[in-house]
């Protein structure tokens, strides 16, 4: 009986220590998450050029996330471009893996390049603004196993012959 | 009574100990004090005194997998609450489910096989329902 008691004790203990783990972790997790949650991800894209019907762009993406102590994994970039007049200029999947996040290029090629080409060539002011949106996927490395988290992203960029 | 009563016990203690273990290993730079492995320990000592009381193999079981479940749900729920933002918690949401998911379901397999031994050698393992 009393051996019964001691491990029935024993077990008590073991939740006690559970509990006081699980909420000092996780005030210590909301501080983070709040100052993550208040920052974001933005991207900046600069017209490069045209080559041929290819429309490039140099990208870059600039995290803000409050808190430095965790580590940044970004895994891809998914990102649809539309002009005004519902013209859509398809979308470019990055991955992060080969890419380096601070400097990339993001192309509109093929049939789209040429109609965005088209498009400038015909306008009066020689100009088409060019909208991004999508989503980065990225990885918060906060303890052994990463948190996924996805980031909306949009931008708009100026195209000229 | 005393059965039920007891099994409640283990299970919220599984419960507990699994919990921590599936945010520490999620979350374990956010932790004052984190040794690796205790939530593991723990819960092998609670699966084995868990079996050693327990009459019956399924009620042992029943009470692993609903531990399993309780503690996804008790994990989530935590991070969700902490986390406050609606859309952010929601985007989280999706790799602590994935995480907790994973976890739970290694603590269950290790529970089981490690609670059964424990009924079969040590417990009464009553046959009859």
């Amino acid at each position: 009986m009393k051996k019964r008691l001691f491990l029935l004790l024993a077990i008590s203990v073991c939740v006690v220590i559970s509990w006081i783990g699980i909420l000092s972790g996780m005030d210590n997790f909301r501080i983070h998450a709040r100052a993550i949650s208040s920052g974001g991800v933005d991207i900046q894209l600069d017209f490069l050029g045209f080559k041929g019907v290819v429309a490039e762009f140099k990208a870059s993406l600039d995290f803000s996330l409050g808190s430095e102590s965790i580590e940044i994994e970004p895994e891809y970039l998914q990102l649809t471009a539309y002009g005004l007049q519902d013209a859509y200029y398809g979308n470019q999947i990055v991955n992060f893996r080969t890419v380096d996040p601070k400097s990339f290029v993001v192309t509109i090629g093929g049939g789209y390049g040429a109609n965005l080409k088209k498009r400038i060539e015909s306008s009066e002011a020689g100009v088409e603004l060019v909208n991004f949106t999508g989503i980065l996927r990225l990885k918060l490395r906060t303890g052994r196993f990463p948190v996924e988290v996805i980031y909306p992203i949009s931008a708009q960029c100026e195209v000229r012959e | 009574m005393k059965r039920f009563v007891e099994l409640l016990f283990f299970n919220v203690a599984m419960t507990s100990v699994m919990t921590y273990g599936e945010l520490g290993w999620q979350f374990r730079d956010f932790f004052v004090v984190y040794f690796p492995w205790l939530p593991e320990l723990m819960l092998l000592f609670i699966c084995l005194v868990a079996g050693w009381f327990s009459d019956k193999l399924l009620h042992f079981l029943i009470s692993v997998v609903v531990s399993s479940i309780t503690s996804v749900v008790v994990s989530i729920s935590l991070v969700t609450m902490m986390v406050e933002n609606p859309v952010y918690s929601h985007l989280l949401g999706y790799g602590v489910i994935k995480g907790s998911v994973a976890l739970a379901f290694t603590y269950l397999v290790i529970c089981s096989v490690i609670g059964s031994i424990s009924v079969l050698v040590m417990g009464k393992n009553d046959r009859t329902f």
